[in-house]
């Protein structure tokens, strides 16, 4: 079913999405990032506690308690795919995502067996998920990015 | 002479005898003994011709019916539905209390880890053997781990060896099944699995003779004939295993002796065709051994966990000798009702058992001293009826009926037994101090990222099945439908933003003739405010009149693109919630909001396997991007404010400054409906109080609904809400009295989110003092 560059592509990528995971080169989103939160709830009256910040968005405190996990279960699709089950990896990606919905690896993963199910908007609607939530990670956006312009495989 | 003699005494003779026979020719006796003489004779031969030829065939009509049913799938199996199987790993959000409770639930023994289906506990530690379980994605085998918690958090997860283990997949809780008409329940159990000494007991007690006679037993049936005479009735059935099993399996339950006939005549046919093997395994399965409501509980393997709440295979000598103990009377000895009668039969046959030679004495006299040790008599399984009626509801999509009741599939839900208590806890005190027995209430709860429905209450009285308030009770949905009036507006960047000023005051709308005033709450106008604090403060007048502005067939496309399914009744008085949803529905809007703009569609059902575990069915995870999620995060910031400083306020001081949540309330007019719908980092739930006659209540959105949010979220969720920042999305100070640039410094400033460029420009001034 794929041939065997296709297969290594794969494999690559499986490889760079587990590796990458905490120490990659980071995209610095800190110019909106944000102090802890301001509460002076005391001290309002009309309006209460209108000096909100929201406190910033760190997926990966949650992504890397269950990072282990996840890389288990997305090795185990990875074999799946070569095995070319495709029911089966597509069951433990889904498995991957309730263990951690917000691990933008996994709908990445997610993305790339509905493309291989030739499910061609699911994979370009996983992606962009994807994309949305990954947060310090430059090679995972970049690979994101790789297979929405196109680069499928 | 001699001739003469003859020929006279051959005359006389025939003389006498036709003298005789005259008489008798005369006779009606004669002719009709005759009659009845002359046909007799070929007619008993045809009789029994007829008869020969009956009994063949009717043995031949047995013996089909025994093969054909026999051989086949033998019993109707229902569809068996699970919760979700709880993944244990590092990282998990989960106390040392929870984790035991899970494995409680599950029936694992307490006090050592040395068999599947144990666990000790020490402290925050845990050691287990898990059972294993065959899923849609490959088989998960028994494991031994170790498991430690600390502050709610499950840490370190190792096997006995100390050698790392990534990740373990308890087995699922089963919640329910779906029957047919009949109700007859049982899960098949394979003899080769069974105890062998439930066998040898079933065998010792039931039928000694069982491998020795083929089918009936004369000395069996000659012992129970005297007995039955000495008595005067019937008290002996005198039937072996064999015969109980066609009794059951195929035969009504009257007592004749032409049933007797039948079933000795199948015993012996059963026999014939069978070896003791599968007999004995077909009565492992067939026989009744209690009932559960309208459920027949049929068979050893059921029998085991309805009774202790364990597999077959786990049970100690004393359980297994009570459920031989059940066979001979499941409503006699029923150990709930009759426990003395019951723990007497058990320990009569634990002494039957000592006497055959199938237990040491010591073993029996520690078997003798033991409790029932019953499970819970109401198991945990069957009383979820509102999530039941959703998976139900989903399955029927997809499948007849038939397959449900009959096919033995099973059911992969994500129901979260855990989340589920924690709603129904939250309903239950948020009723209890309401005082008015009136009052209903429905909860729906879902991950919010993916969409799996977690938990479903479909009413005050959470154990009763009845009407499902959460699926089907059309309710006015009040301010709850504001997020969808704003994000119509949001999504025109151009025109609206966060800090966009609304009027608030007094409007009328005209349409078709008809004039329609709504009223703030408060009956207070409050001018000129940024859309942002209209927004939180749930304005109606500043509602109404956004809502004009954008066209009342924008906030119905809205609704759409996040997922309700039905036509919008598109009247002005949609922009204030005059419309009618179910809380199901609402939760599928909020959904797509908590999600970032993705619509999933809210599924309960994540797999379904066939009778051989192979998957039939994949319930796959889609989504489709229904709102751009630039317009979402501006509405999932104004939705933070409602809790900040908007009418969900409450909540904030409960959950905790930090504890970052969003969601709108919900009041239809004269406080018929109550609602909340909002979501955290990990939890979405959607809560709806009111009288099903929709007379009014003393409550609001806030007063109501809300509270028995917040206690579910302070005890389900374990994540705050921490939207994701679009790209295109940059942060401002405003002030949310003017909605101009201020500072941070500011008393009333906010940073709120804004597309790019759309950020109002000016300089940045205070509207009141630091």
């Amino acid at each position: 079913m794929f041939s065997n560059i296709k297969k290594a592509t794969l494999l690559a990528l499986f490889l760079v999405l587990i590796t990458a995971c905490g120490s990659a080169p980071t995209i610095d989103r800190s110019s909106d990032g944000y102090p802890p939160i301001i509460d002076d709830a005391e001290k309002n009256t009309d309006v209460e506690d209108a000096g909100l910040r929201l406190p910033p968005r760190d997926a990966n405190v949650q992504s890397k308690k269950s990072a282990s996990a996840v890389d288990q279960l997305l090795v185990q699709a990875h074999s799946a795919i070569a095995e070319e089950s495709l029911g089966k990896a597509s069951a433990l990606v889904e498995r991957a995502i309730r263990l951690a919905p917000q691990d933008a690896r996994a709908y990445f993963s997610l993305a790339q067996v509905r493309n291989l199910q030739g499910q061609k908007n699911q994979a370009q609607s996983l992606a962009q998920k994807a994309r949305a939530l990954v947060v310090n990670d430059n090679a995972l956006l970049g690979a994101i990015v790789q297979f929405q312009k196109g680069f499928m495989y | 002479m001699a001739n003469s003699t003859k020929a006279s005494k051959a005359r006389t003779k025939k003389g006498r005898k036709s003298t005789r026979d005259n008489r008798r020719f005369w006779s009606p006796m004669f002719w009709f003994k005759k009659s009845i003489r002359l046909l007799f004779r070929p007619l008993a031969f045809k009789i029994y011709f007829v008869l020969a030829t009956v009994l063949t065939a009717y043995i031949i009509y047995l013996d089909a019916t025994i093969t054909s049913s026999f051989e086949g799938k033998k019993w109707q199996l229902p569809a068996r539905v699970y919760a979700r199987p709880l993944e244990v790993f590092e990282g998990l959000a989960i106390s040392a209390n929870e984790f035991e409770q899970e494995l409680k639930d599950l029936g694992y023994r307490q006090g050592s880890s040395t068999r599947a289906g144990s666990y000790y506990r020490k402290g925050n530690e845990v050691t287990l053997h898990s059972r294993g379980h065959t899923f849609w994605d490959g088989d998960e085998a028994p494991q031994q781990a170790r498991v430690v918690f600390r502050n709610n958090e499950l840490t370190q997860l190792r096997e006995l060896n100390n050698s790392a283990l990534p990740l373990l997949r308890l087995e699922p809780m089963e919640i329910g099944a779906i029957y047919p008409n009949h109700r007859e329940d049982r899960v098949l159990v394979n003899i080769q699995e069974v105890p062998p000494l439930l066998v040898a007991a079933l065998i010792a007690v039931e039928d000694h003779r069982f491998y020795d006679h083929s089918g009936v037993s004369p000395v069996g049936i000659a012992r129970a004939a005297i007995q039955n005479l000495k008595s005067g009735s019937v008290v002996q059935g005198g039937s072996t295993i064999t015969q109980q099993l066609v009794k059951n399996y195929y035969l009504t339950r009257t007592r004749s002796l032409s049933r007797k006939v039948t079933e000795a005549l199948m015993s012996l046919l059963l026999e014939f065709h069978y070896d003791k093997e599968a007999i004995l395994q077909a009565y492992l399965n067939e026989v009744y051994l209690g009932q559960a409501g309208d459920r027949g509980i049929h068979g050893f393997g059921l029998a085991s966990l309805h009774y202790f709440n364990r597999p077959l295979a786990e049970l100690s000598i004393d359980r297994l000798a009570l459920l031989i103990a059940v066979v001979r009377g499941p409503t006699y000895y029923d150990p709930w009702r009759h426990p003395e009668r019951a723990i007497n039969r058990r320990n009569r046959i634990l002494d039957t058992l000592v006497t055959r030679e199938l237990l040491d004495v010591s073993d029996a006299q520690w078997a003798k001293a033991e409790p029932l040790n019953l499970g819970k008599q109401s198991r945990s399984h069957y009383v979820f009826p509102a999530y039941i009626d959703l998976v139900k509801r989903q399955l029927r999509e997809v499948y007849q009926n038939s397959d449900l009741t009959s096919n033995g599939l099973k059911v992969y839900t994500s129901f979260d037994p855990r989340i589920q208590r924690h709603a129904e806890q939250a309903m239950l005190e948020g009723l209890r101090i309401r005082d008015d027995e009136k009052l209903q209430a429905a909860v729906v709860v879902t991950q919010p990222e993916t969409g799996e429905v977690l938990a479903v209450v479909g009413g005050r009285k959470p154990r009763y099945s009845g009407f499902n308030r959460a699926l089907d009770a059309k309710r006015s949905i009040g301010s709850v439908v504001k997020p969808m009036v704003y994000l119509a507006a949001l999504s025109q960047p151009e025109k609206y933003n966060l800090a966009t000023i609304i009027d608030d005051s007094p409007i009328t709308i005209e349409t078709n003739g008809k004039e329609w005033t709504p009223r703030n709450y408060d009956r207070k106008n409050h001018g000129e405010v940024p859309l942002i604090t209209a927004m939180a403060k749930s304005y109606n007048q500043a509602a109404a009149r956004l809502g004009n502005q954008v066209g009342v067939a924008a906030v119905a496309e809205v609704m759409q693109q996040l997922g309700f399914e039905r036509e919008v009744n598109q009247v002005p008085s949609l922009f204030i919630g005059a419309t009618q949803l179910t809380p199901f529905e609402v939760t599928s809007m909020y959904q797509t909001i908590a999600a970032n703009g993705y619509h999933t569609p809210l599924k309960a059902i994540r797999a379904v396997l066939d009778s051989d575990n192979l998957p039939l069915k994949r319930f796959q995870y889609r989504l489709e991007q229904g709102v751009q999620p630039d317009a979402i995060h501006l509405i999932q910031r104004a939705m933070i404010q409602v809790g900040r400083d908007g009418s969900a306020r409450s909540a904030r001081q409960k959950l905790g400054n930090d504890f970052i949540f969003a969601g709108k309330t919900g009041t239809s007019n004269s406080q018929r409906d109550s609602w909340f719908a909002g979501f955290t980092g990990d939890v979405l739930a959607v809560v709806w109080l009111g009288h099903d006659d929709n007379t009014p209540t003393k409550y609001t959105g806030a007063s109501g609904a809300l509270p028995v949010w917040t206690q579910l979220i302070q005890s389900a969720s374990r994540r705050p809400f921490s939207p994701l920042v679009p790209e295109n999305i940059n942060y401002h100070w405003i002030d949310l009295v003017t909605g101009r640039p201020s500072k941070e410094s500011c008393f009333s400033a906010a940073e709120i989110p804004f597309i790019k460029g759309s950020n109002p420009q000016g300089t940045k001034s205070c509207s009141s003092p630091h």
